[in-house]
């Protein structure tokens, strides 16, 4: 009977050593000397270019860090953050010689599915319009490759473009493959692997005096753009008020304050500077006088408008 | 007269202001050394730093007193010389209704450029004692450099009109806010004999909601609108636009300024009795 009692307790003693060197190891963070690799939790996430990805970071990493002899001499300060998924590791290896190292790492987990994303067009594509929450547009790649054409930034007003992407079943892998331009005439997709867009993150299309880029036609597509952007561009009372409605009170009002007051100022205050003398007949003056060029001033305005609309 | 009227007037608000306008300063003086002392690499005890946050943001309330202060001066000044005792021989002076108002908007412009022109004063002051490495660095100069240069190309010629634009702005921003301030202190003179401040005061708060609310509604209502049309003015026609819609907008301001200035001579002309 003891020994068998003796038998279970070294088992068990044999159980918990293996658990801790197990759970050990699994604590432990190591980077491999050419920085290619790092080794978290028990996972190995490789060096790769995020800078077509979106992802969120939340979380930074306390955990102590075991630095080889040669990283230890070289690097004296380590700063890891993760994702929300955990996919994805953000690293910055400051050294000793005051150079700061940058990184990115993707999980083993994840590599081949964002390699997969990356080269091919297929899957669901996602204009993601960013406000409110939810407001987006999925569609395919065929669907935004319309018309191929040449944009030139003088003569279309870019008014504001968001990131299109393409995103892994479960959600964890975004990748972006371009961005919509709405531009002052159309919509169009600028594809960055086609457009060779090496840091989508920082992509504004205003930076460029031209781009190549599709012209959207598809029908359903467009339609389902213009309401997100609708939507997207909706003021606070919105919800109260339909859209058409409160641009009609808009237009009504901004015609009222700067095109009906100042032409019954101008009419007015002429009137009275004909029937008043001195100090009150110079106050007057001043007023009809800048009612008058209150009103030119916007009546070119408007006929710019309503010259490029 | 007019010139009379504001060495008097330049002279009364001068007295107290240049002794805020030198404290301003020093305070900046200190505060450069306590932002100094906060980046510095020596370890200094907690509490070292807690008195230097706490200095560092009891001058930098000092220094915003400073241009309350200014406009308190302005008000008192314009206050006591017409609806107090001073009034009675103010207004037997054989100067027009018009210049002693012109006297007083000309001298609270004067004030209030000084001050800001005081206040940049003062945070450069702060900055350059509290960042002189980084501000005086080479990369940080030619990348001002830069951004200036950057900016200069973007707007050319437009610059110059721009800068007229935003001074003639300021100035009747400046007048607007007087004339404001003057109309709701004159109203509270002729329809009330004592306790003229304390109206004066409630008359500004409710005419200022009154605006307010109005300035609301029109940036819900109208700006939509505004948007949308601009939006669809090209690229390179957008300095001609922004130079008309500021042109419009300083003639807007006119004529707004000029109704407040009417107002307030019809009031000190017509309405105003001292008895």
């Amino acid at each position: 009977m003891k020994k068998i009692i003796a038998l279970l307790l070294s088992v068990l003693l044999l159980f918990c050593c293996l658990s801790f060197s197990v759970s050990a190891d699994n604590s432990t963070i190591t980077i491999s000397d050419d920085y290619s690799d790092i080794y978290l939790y028990g996972k190995r996430y490789t060096r790769f270019n995020a800078s077509f990805m979106h992802y969120e970071l939340i979380d930074e990493i306390t955990d102590e860090i075991t630095l080889s002899t040669t990283q230890e001499i070289q690097i004296s300060d380590t700063y890891l953050a993760i994702d929300t998924n955990k996919a994805i590791l953000h690293a910055e290896f400051s050294h000793y010689d005051g150079s700061t190292l940058t990184a990115d790492y993707l999980s083993e987990d994840y590599i081949e599915i964002y390699n997969d994303i990356m080269t091919s067009d297929k899957g669901t594509y996602v204009i993601d319009f960013m406000f409110p929450d939810g407001n987006t547009v999925k569609t395919e790649k065929v669907k935004l490759k319309g018309e191929y054409t040449t944009v030139f930034t003088n003569n279309v007003y870019i008014k504001d473009w968001h990131d299109v992407t393409s995103t892994s079943p479960d959600g964890v892998i975004e990748v972006i493959k371009g961005a919509l331009i709405i531009g002052s005439d159309a919509y169009y997709y600028v594809d960055f692997e086609e457009a060779k867009i090496s840091n989508p993150l920082k992509f504004s299309p205003e930076e460029y005096a031209s781009f190549t880029a599709y012209k959207i036609t598809d029908a359903m597509l467009l339609e389902e753009i213009e309401d997100a952007e609708d939507e997207y561009y909706d003021n606070d009372i919105g919800f109260l008020l339909d859209d058409d409605f409160t641009e009609s009170i808009s237009t009504v009002f901004i015609i009222l304050v700067f095109a009906v007051l100042p032409f019954i100022s101008l009419i007015v205050f002429f009137i009275l500077s004909l029937r008043s003398k001195k100090t009150y007949k110079k106050i007057f003056s001043i007023i009809w006088i800048s009612s008058a060029s209150e009103l030119i001033i916007f009546t070119i305005l408007a006929l710019l408008v309503k010259f490029y609309s | 007269m007019l010139g009379k009227l504001l060495k008097y007037d330049l002279k009364s608000i001068f007295r107290y202001w240049w002794i805020a306008g030198i404290s301003s300063l020093v305070l900046s003086v200190f505060g450069g050394g306590c932002i100094t002392l906060l980046k510095s690499e020596r370890t200094l005890p907690d509490f070292i730093y807690g008195i230097t946050i706490l200095a560092l943001v009891l001058i930098i309330i000092g220094i915003s007193v400073f241009s309350i202060l200014t406009m308190i001066l302005i008000l008192v000044r314009f206050y006591r010389n017409l609806f107090t005792d001073e009034g009675y021989l103010t207004f037997t002076l054989p100067v027009k209704r018009s210049e002693l108002l012109n006297s007083k908007l000309i001298t609270s412009l004067i004030f209030m450029f000084s001050t800001v022109i005081i206040c940049f004063i003062d945070i450069a002051i702060m900055l350059g004692i509290g960042f002189a490495e980084e501000i005086f660095a080479k990369e940080f100069l030619e990348t001002v450099r830069d951004i200036v240069n950057h900016i200069i190309d973007a707007v050319g010629f437009y610059g110059i009109l721009y800068i007229i634009e935003i001074i003639a702005l300021l100035v009747l921003s400046v007048l607007f806010s007087t004339l404001f301030i003057y109309i709701c202190i004159t109203f509270a003179s002729i329809i009330t004999k004592k306790a003229k401040v304390i109206t004066a005061i409630g008359i500004y708060y409710a005419a200022n909601s009154i605006f307010s609310f109005g300035l609301q509604i029109f940036y819900l209502f109208g700006m939509q609108s505004l948007v949308k049309w601009f939006g669809v003015l090209p690229t390179d026609s957008l300095n001609l636009t922004v130079t008309l819609v500021l042109l419009g907008l300083i003639f807007f301001m006119a004529v707004i300024c000029s109704m407040l200035y009417a107002l307030q001579y019809w009031m000190l002309d017509r309405k105003l009795n001292l008895n």
